[in-house]
């Protein structure tokens, strides 16, 4: 997922900001924040939420920087404090929650794996895409928290399953199962909007 | 649906971000928390860190390494006046047995009065001692000097039950 100067960079960073300089944990929101919004995001189907969870989860981040020794790497050590602070934050918040995943980048036009959807002749391509991504959002709504995390890292952010076991201290088995039940769930919950 | 159309209905779901801006509003807020939470913490933990700044940006930190020596010092010195000094009736060789009665007990053992100091002196006494060695005494143990000291206080009179 990372490869070697990325983790060497990181590891400056962190050197620094151990040492008292705050501007490299900038750099290091600036660099992390992005992916880690698109988890929290994803998760939690808010943006207030997720605006709100990326600050506690960067406050917390700082805090603890100096208990940081390396034995993962910061991207994996981020995304762990990520994921149980949204898991928390969303036990907490039960099933009261308002969806607001419909702001789509433009950039999405222009994405292959879109162009390759619209263009196919799928069912997926006869409904309204929006519509049906409004369908997908409430359908991962529907998983419990820890199969939404799953698929939230391994389809929507590409990560290894090696990666996602190390980021909820699960073994690369139990992503798997989780992966197939999660997407069973997903298939079914889509394929009701279709018939 | 199939797996594959599942995938990649997902997979667009990486899309969904917000706009660039939003990420540098996220550095602000995320300053501005910050300066909000060093407001907050407790008054203690900020003049302790006033105090250490201050320390440390005067070299001074031999002055507080004297400070804390001479505090320990003090305790030091304290900690032995208070057992020395309530330690004495300890030291005397009077096991003080518990109870009410205890203190009564101590008083007549430690402060003899002198008439009895007197009455050991005469010559009747010594002349009982000098026959008759304390039977507590080890075998060939021989008093240096003139003076004799006879171990009064061998068998404690506490260990009498009181006849009172």
């Amino acid at each position: 997922m990372q490869d070697d100067l990325s983790r060497k960079q990181d590891d400056e960073l962190i050197g620094r900001t151990q040492s008292g300089d705050a501007a490299a944990f900038d750099e290091l929101v600036v660099k992390y924040s992005p992916r880690l919004y698109g988890l929290v995001y994803n998760m939690t189907s808010n943006h207030e939420d997720t605006n709100d969870l990326m600050q506690d989860i960067w406050s917390k981040a700082y805090r603890s920087i100096n208990g940081f020794r390396g034995k993962s790497s910061f991207y994996t050590w981020i995304h762990s404090i990520g994921v149980n602070m949204t898991i928390n934050f969303l036990k907490k918040r039960g099933r009261r929650y308002t969806l607001s995943l419909d702001d789509i980048d433009s950039n999405v036009q222009n994405d292959k794996e879109f162009i390759e959807l619209t263009a196919s002749s799928t069912p997926v391509r006869e409904a309204d895409l929006s519509e049906l991504q409004k369908r997908l959002n409430e359908a991962m709504q529907k998983l419990s928290h820890d199969h939404r995390a799953v698929v939230t890292m391994f389809d929507i952010q590409g990560m290894p399953h090696a990666e996602i076991a190390k980021i909820l201290g699960i073994s690369e088995g139990t992503v798997r199962s989780r992966l197939f039940y999660a997407h069973r769930q997903l298939q079914n919950f889509l394929t009701e909007f279709h018939s | 649906m199939t797996d594959e159309q599942l995938s990649a209905l997902l997979r667009i779901k990486r899309f969904e971000q917000p706009p660039p801006e939003y990420f540098d509003g996220l550095l602000q807020n995320l300053h501005r928390r910050q300066r909000a939470e060093l407001l907050r913490r407790p008054l203690w933990r900020i003049a302790i860190e006033r105090a250490q700044t201050f320390f440390s940006e005067h070299s001074m930190g031999h002055l507080s390494y004297a400070g804390a020596l001479a505090s320990v010092l003090v305790v030091g010195v304290t900690t032995i006046g208070l057992v020395t000094s309530g330690g004495g009736g300890t030291n005397s060789g009077v096991a003080v047995q518990p109870g009410k009665k205890d203190g009564l007990i101590a008083q007549q053992t430690i402060a003899p009065s002198e008439d009895k100091l007197i009455s050991l002196q005469t010559g009747k006494a010594r002349a009982l001692f000098d026959s008759q060695p304390l039977s507590t005494a080890r075998p060939g143990f021989e008093p240096v000097g003139q003076q004799r000291r006879y171990i009064i206080d061998a068998r404690p009179a506490s260990y009498e039950s009181p006849s009172f």
